[in-house]
């Protein structure tokens, strides 16, 4: 508390660096690993906010943890977020994160940060890497050379961790700020400094909030952000005027943006170099260069990639088993059983709530294991520093289809569940890459609709059945594939980026750090459950037991003459109109409906429709289906309209239009190319 | 940097013979797979070689890491032979532990849904092709990384 106002501070400290730098970790070290997670505005992009105690300004220090990333351009969500936190939120402390192992890189990041005039303390991490690779940075020589604290740290081992808590706290006490880091020449300088008095003449309320320097290094760029802010604030001719000296200033440079990085990055590597010290002549072999050789290998890096693809739902898959069957004979055994023997209940009551919700929700939660099992595994690979290097493998393959390396992380996601995939597109810098790849996610196929392959492969295909279920992964792959390739060439027509990516070393996974992850991505699916789901059920019960002529009963649910005279039975028959060619059901048609709320629901629906338990659902299926109708309607599963949650994390992330779209496209194509194996089919098998 | 080359020369034979299993019985498990599921007939060793493609992939991949390290070795380049090694090996005790994992899941699931254990079923995973390559992998596995260390130090 201050003493003289008796008012208590708050601080902000933000928190940035280039993505597996070990940001997070050092985020989990001066917070305590104690932080809510929320979005930014406008933006899905998760914001992570922590706090800490500082006696000695007798304040707390909040601490917010901003998005990876290597400068501060306008390209990419995860940079605008990280750029306007810094420039209009202003916070009393920017810590960057530095590689000490990869200094230039980092540098560039730092040198762009100090241009916005922010309070700058460099955290030099990884210095035990760097020295395991035979050099050592001089961090007093960078102090100096940059003006600001540099504070040498091993996060992973709480190595200077305590030291760079005391700088936050002497540099909220001593602002220190040096925006003019990198000069550009004699005669763009001339004119930075020109618009600057323009500028900050003609809108002082626009340089009063952003650094001058910066708004004009921008606006020469071409920064569509900064020079749509300069339009608004300042006069036709006052704009005009800075237009005529941007045409000068490439008039002599050339392209202004790459002449300012070019020099940026020359003097980020000129200080690294300056404050490098080799200390072995003969670099030590480290764990990276050996396995780098060969998992990142031309010929042997892809089928090492697939190999280490498969490993990770063969984990998810096989070793969830048991746990799934005792979440299952929990809920759908002991507690259906009770609720189904309390006798003082109403009829309608104890059927909603054994039938419908127990019987729905409990279905979905069998997965659970699934998922986290899926995510746990993901999450080692993402903090092994795997994830980085399969991107790398794949972008070459990727690139033929015109989508970029960093796509195979969300569609790879995508398998376990859509809504974090669509989410993960965020890390791709191109807007139309990440578009196409956020529409493309969908048709990964996720978890939840492998009970629906495994129920109906297991009635129909006999033999064939793993071959069946297989298939739907190959041919989900596939269109994945050729619908981004259709996507690329025609509504997102454009040049795919190129690929550049920092891979970082390899690191053992730190446990708490998987486990934290693993549940942030989990929990999604268990709120899901809790919510969207649970509604999802009551509403098939409600339209099971209720019908144009009024109350039905739970009977329905036992009895297929009454439930065809249901809600559901009526929407089923006036879908099955379309739906007949392929030979369904029109109990299988309405099954279908449900499945836009969560896919997971359609095998809970198909028990219920057809007056039957799970267990005894494949014989049933057996006289519904044949095998070439159960394939159309496993392929249609796989591709048409993805559940309620995905198109919701669609909106979010592009708007309405893209969530449109993408319902229309999958829709249609399901239906053509379930109709397309139908008559096919049936040609070949005469 | 190596200091008994004579043991990386028997550690890159074994890594290759290791590899040529690898390989056959991946393409096996392709063909088991082909077999069984698009012309329903008789598989080779079935029990002792699924018919699972993506299985299948991985043991090739497994192989051709481990051939690599011969070559490598034959080439000169050591760094890269017992690289070779090392991912070839680390990704074939993987496999090896998962298939160990998956028959003590198998347990634990008949366990919980009061399921009779079949003996046979247990005996089978645990000497199914990947698990049995796996466990005589942690010999070149062992090997390799006593020759990173020494490389390291």
């Amino acid at each position: 508390m201050d003493k003289a106002t008796n008012k208590k501070h708050k601080y902000t400290v933000a928190i940035v660096g280039i993505p597996n730098v070990g940001k997070s970790v050092i985020f989990n070290k001066l917070t305590g690993g104690k932080a809510w997670v929320g979005n930014w505005p406008g933006v899905t992009v998760e914001k992570k906010v922590g706090r800490f105690r500082a006696d000695e300004l007798n304040a707390e220090i909040e601490v917010v943890d901003l998005p990876g990333i290597y400068s501060l351009t306008a390209y990419s969500v995860d940079e605008l977020i990280a750029r306007n936190f810094i420039i209009e939120e202003k916070p009393d402390v920017v810590v960057v994160i530095a590689n000490a192992a990869n200094l230039e890189r980092s540098l560039y990041l730092i040198l762009s940060i100090m241009e916005l005039g922010a309070n700058v303390v460099v955290a030099l991490n990884m210095i035990d890497i760097a020295r395991s690779e035979g050099y050592e940075i001089l961090h007093d020589k960078l102090k100096q050379v940059l003006g600001i604290p540099v504070i040498p740290t091993i996060a992973v081992s709480n190595v200077g961790i305590e030291e760079l808590r005391k700088s936050i706290i002497n540099s909220i006490k001593r602002k220190v700020s040096r925006a003019r880091i990198v000069s550009y020449g004699k005669e763009l300088e001339g004119i930075i400094s020109r618009m600057e008095e323009i500028l900050t003449e003609s809108s002082p309320e626009l340089t009063n909030r952003y650094p001058s320097r910066w708004l004009v290094i921008k606006f020469l760029e071409g920064d569509e952000d900064i020079t749509s802010k300069i339009r608004r604030y300042v006069s036709s001719p006052i704009f005009n005027e800075l237009m005529k000296l941007r045409h000068k200033a490439e008039e002599i440079v050339g392209d202004v943006e790459e002449y300012i990085t070019e020099v940026k990055f020359k003097r980020a590597m000129e200080i690294a170099r300056l404050v490098t010290r080799q200390i072995s002549l003969t670099a030590k072999i480290n764990v990276t260069d050996i396995l780098d050789t060969i998992l990142t290998h031309k010929v042997l890096g892809i089928p090492l990639a697939l190999s280490i693809m498969y490993l990770l739902f063969r984990f998810a898959f096989d070793l969830s088993a048991p746990l799934s069957d005792g979440i299952d004979a929990l809920i759908n055994g002991i507690l259906r059983d009770w609720v189904k023997s309390l006798k003082f209940l109403p009829i309608w009551l104890t059927s909603l709530l054994a039938d419908g919700i127990i019987a729905g929700v409990g279905a979905v939660l069998v997965f659970l294991p699934v998922i986290a099992f899926f995510f746990f595994v993901l999450s080692i690979l993402e903090d092994i520093g795997y994830l980085a290097r399969l991107a790398f493998v794949i972008d070459k393959i990727l690139h033929k289809f015109k989508l970029p390396g960093k796509s195979i992380i969300p569609l790879i996601m995508g398998f376990g569940c859509n809504v974090p995939a669509v989410l993960a597109t965020r890390a791709i810098e191109d807007e139309k890459d990440r578009k196409v790849t956020a529409l493309i996610a969908p048709l990964s196929s996720c978890s939840a609709r492998l009970p629906v392959y495994l129920t109906i492969a297991g009635a129909v295909m006999g033999a064939y059945a793993a071959a069946a279920v297989t298939s739907m992964y190959w041919l989900s792959i596939i269109l994945a594939l050729s619908v981004g390739l259709l996507f690329r060439s025609t509504i997102l027509r454009g040049p795919t980026t190129g690929f550049i990516m920092e891979l970082p070393p390899y690191l053992a996974p730190r446990i708490d750090n998987v486990l934290m992850k693993t549940w942030e991505r989990t929990k999604h699916f268990l709120i899901k459950a809790g919510t969207v789901i649970f509604l999802g059920v009551v509403i098939v019960w409600l339209l099971s037991v209720t019908g144009p002529t009024g109350y039905l009963g739970p009977e329905a649910l036992e009895n297929p003459d009454i439930l065809s005279k249901s809600w559901v039975g009526f929407l089923g028959k006036v879908f099955s109109i379309f739906t007949s060619p392929m030979g369904w059901d029109w109990r299988t048609t309405a099954a279908l409906i449900f499945g836009f709320i969560a896919k997971e629901i359609i095998v809970g629906s198909l028990g219920v429709l057809l007056g039957t338990s799970e267990e005894s659902l494949r014989e049933v299926l057996s006289h519904i289906f044949t095998p070439l109708s159960g394939f159309t309607y496993m392929v249609f599963v796989l591709v048409y309209v993805p559940c309620i949650a995905t198109l919701a994390s669609i909106r979010s992330e592009l708007g309405l239009k893209y969530a449109i779209i993408t319902a229309l496209y999958q829709v249609i194509l399901a239906y053509i190319l379930a109709l397309l194996i139908s008559i096919l089919g049936g040609i070949a098998m005469g | 940097m190596v200091k008994d080359r004579t043991i990386l020369i028997i550690a890159s034979l074994l890594a290759f013979i290791l590899g040529l299993m690898y390989i056959v019985s991946g393409s096996l498990c392709i063909h088991n797979w082909i077999i069984s599921s698009l012309i329903n007939g008789k598989a080779v060793l079935k029990q002792f070689i699924p018919p699972d493609p993506w299985l299948g992939i991985v043991l090739v991949s497994i192989g051709l890491t481990y051939t690599a390290s011969a070559y490598y070795l034959m080439r000169g380049n050591t760094v890269l032979s017992i690289a070779s090694i090392l991912v070839g090996g680390g990704l074939a005790i993987i496999v090896m532990c998962l298939q160990v994992l998956a028959t003590i899941a198998y347990i634990a699931d008949k366990l919980i849904v009061n399921e009779e254990l079949r003996l046979n079923v247990i005996i089978s995973n645990l000497l199914r092709i990947d698990g049995i390559l796996g466990y005589i992998s942690l010999i070149p596995f062992l090997l390799g990384y006593k020759f990173y260390k020494e490389m390291k130090s």
